[in-house]
C-alpha cells in the first residue's frame, strides 16, 4: 500500500536535496562519446583490415614449397596474428560502443557484427588501395623496436636460420662466392653461395635466404630472394642503424668483413674455409 | 489504496495538466517543477504494482524503491528519447532500479515469489487456456506457483506482456533487448509456464 502524501514526499525531496534535471548537453555529450569511440574503433579496425591485405597478399606464396614444412604450417607462422588481434579488438569495441548508444540494444548481436564485417571489409579495402596498409607497415617497421617480434610475424619467419631461413641487409659482398648479411637480429652472417644461384646480391638492400646453417656465423644459401615487400620500413631502419654503428664503414663501399675475405680457391672443401 | 485520480484531484497543481500527455508534461515540468507532482500521481500505482510484482518486496522497501525511480526519472528528464513512450522510459528505470536494488542486497532474482492479484491472474489464464471453473483464489496460487518457478527473465516478460500489458515494441524499450529475443524469450516463457502448470496439475 502506498503513503498518500507519496508524491508530496517526492517533491519535497527535490525542493529539500535542490536536485535539478541533468542538462541536456550532458546526455548529449555522452551519446557523442560513445558514437566517436564507436566510429574511431570501426575506422581503426578497417585499416587493421587493410594490413592484413597488404601483408597476406605479398606473403611470398609462390615460394611457400621451398620452405621446410607444408602449406599449412607456412600458413600459420606468417599470419599476421597482430593486426588479426587488433582486429578482433576493436569489432569488439564497436560493438560495445553500438550497444551503449540510445538505441543500441534495438540490433541483435548478429546485425551488429553482420554490419561491422561487412563495413571493416569494405573500408578495408578502399584503405588498402590508397596504400595505407603499405604505409603503416613501413612506418611501424621504421619507428616501433618490437615490430619484427610482434607486429609483422613474417620477420620472425625469415629470421630462424635453424630452419633455413634468413633475412637481412647484404652489407659486404665477395663477387658471386659470398657475402655477409646483417640479419634481423642484428647478428652478422657469412653467407656462402652454392653455385650458379642467378641472382646478385647488391650492398645495402635487404634479402631473404634458403639454405643451411654451416657453422655459428656461416650460412649456406640455396635460394636467395630480393626481400620485395618485407618489413620495408624496418630495413631501413635496420640498414641505418648498422651503417651507424660501425665505425670504419662508409655506408656503400661494400668492403666491410669482420675477418678478411675467404679466399676460395684456397680451400676446397668450404667447411675448412669457415673454420680457419 | 488510493487512485491516481483522487491523489491527482487532491494535489493543488497548475490548470489544464491533467489533459496532457505524459511527453507534453515532460516539457512542463522542465519549466516548473511543480509539474512533476502528475507524473508522480500518473504513475506511483502503477510502478508499485510492477515493482512488487517483478520483486514481492515489502511494502515499505517498494515505497523507497520508488522514491530513488522518482527522483532519478527527475534527475533524467532531459535524456528522455521522445521516439520512445514515456511509460516504456519509466518503466525501464523502474526495471533498472529494481535489479540494482537486487545487487545491493545479494538477493537472487529467480528466488522471487511473485504475488497477483485476482484479475492478473485471470488475465494470464485467459492466454493458457487454464481451468476457469476453479476458484479465483486456487488459480492464483496455481499461477503464483508456476511463475516462481521460472527463471527471472522469462517471468518478467510474462508479467510485462499479460499484467502490464505491454506490447513487443514496449517490452524490448524496458528491459532494452531487441525485438526479436524478446518475442523468442517470451515464446520461451510460454512453453516453460505451461509446462510448469501442466506439473502442477499432475
Amino acid at each position: 500500500m502506498i503513503n498518500q502524501n507519496f508524491s508530496q514526499k517526492i517533491l519535497k525531496k527535490i525542493q529539500e536535496d535542490n536536485i535539478k534535471p541533468t542538462p541536456k548537453w550532458h546526455f548529449l555529450l555522452k551519446d557523442y562519446i560513445v558514437w566517436f569511440f564507436g566510429f574511431f574503433s570501426l575506422v581503426t579496425g578497417a585499416i587493421a583490415f587493410s594490413v592484413i591485405i597488404y601483408l597476406i597478399k605479398y606473403n611470398d606464396w609462390e615460394i611457400y614449397n621451398q620452405t621446410n614444412g607444408g602449406f599449412w604450417e607456412f600458413f600459420l607462422l606468417t599470419l599476421p596474428y597482430f593486426w588479426l588481434l587488433l582486429l578482433f579488438l576493436f569489432s569488439f569495441l564497436v560493438f560495445y560502443n553500438v550497444k551503449h548508444t540510445k538505441n543500441g540494444y534495438r540490433y541483435s548481436v548478429k546485425s551488429i557484427v553482420l554490419s561491422n564485417i561487412l563495413i571493416s571489409i569494405t573500408l578495408g579495402f578502399v584503405f588498402y588501395h590508397t596504400g595505407i596498409g603499405r604505409r603503416l607497415d613501413d612506418i611501424l617497421g621504421e619507428k616501433v623496436s618490437f615490430y619484427p617480434t610482434f607486429i609483422n610475424h613474417r620477420m620472425h619467419f625469415w629470421s630462424q636460420p635453424e630452419s633455413g631461413r634468413l633475412a637481412g641487409i647484404v652489407v659486404s659482398s665477395d663477387g658471386d662466392k659470398s657475402f655477409v648479411l646483417f640479419d634481423v637480429d642484428n647478428k652478422k652472417w657469412t653467407v656462402i653461395r652454392s653455385d650458379d644461384l642467378g641472382m646478385k646480391v647488391e650492398i645495402e638492400k635487404p634479402v631473404r635466404v634458403l639454405g643451411k646453417i654451416l657453422s655459428e656465423n656461416a650460412f649456406e644459401a640455396n635460394r636467395i630472394f630480393p626481400a620485395g615487400r618485407l618489413g620495408m620500413g624496418f630495413f631501413k631502419k635496420h640498414r641505418e642503424n648498422f651503417f651507424q654503428h660501425n665505425n670504419g664503414f662508409s655506408e656503400g663501399d661494400g668492403m666491410f668483413f669482420e675477418q678478411p675475405p675467404i679466399d676460395h680457391s684456397q680451400c676446397p672443401l668450404r667447411d675448412q674455409c669457415l673454420n680457419k | 489504496m488510493k487512485n491516481n485520480e483522487e491523489l491527482v484531484k487532491n494535489s493543488d497543481l497548475p490548470d489544464n495538466a491533467l489533459a496532457k500527455t505524459d511527453e507534453e508534461l515532460v516539457f512542463f515540468v522542465l519549466e516548473n517543477r511543480d509539474f512533476f507532482l502528475h507524473i508522480v500521481n500518473r504513475y506511483q500505482i502503477k510502478l508499485f504494482n510492477y515493482v512488487k510484482r517483478i520483486s514481492n518486496f515489502r511494502d515499505e522497501e517498494i515505497e523507497d524503491i520508488l522514491q530513488d525511480i522518482f527522483v532519478k526519472v527527475y534527475r533524467n528528464l532531459n535524456s528522455f528519447d521522445h521516439e520512445l513512450k514515456f511509460s516504456s522510459w519509466i518503466y525501464r528505470i523502474a526495471h533498472n532500479a529494481v535489479i540494482d536494488h537486487f545487487r545491493k542486497n545479494k538477493n537472487y532474482l529467480d528466488n522471487v515469489s511473485i504475488e497477483m492479484e485476482d484479475n492478473a491472474a485471470s488475465s494470464l489464464a485467459d492466454d493458457f487456456d487454464i481451468r476457469k471453473d476453479i476458484d479465483n483464489q486456487l488459480l492464483r496460487k496455481k499461477i503464483n506457483k508456476a511463475l516462481d518457478k521460472l527463471d527471472y527473465k522469462y517471468k518478467e516478460v510474462l508479467i510485462l506482456k499479460y499484467l502490464e500489458e505491454k506490447d513487443y515494441q514496449e517490452i524490448s524499450d524496458i528491459i532494452k533487448k531487441p525485438v526479436g529475443t524478446v518475442a523468442s524469450r517470451m515464446n520461451r516463457a510460454k512453453k516453460e509456464f505451461k509446462e510448469m502448470l501442466k506439473f502442477i496439475d499432475n
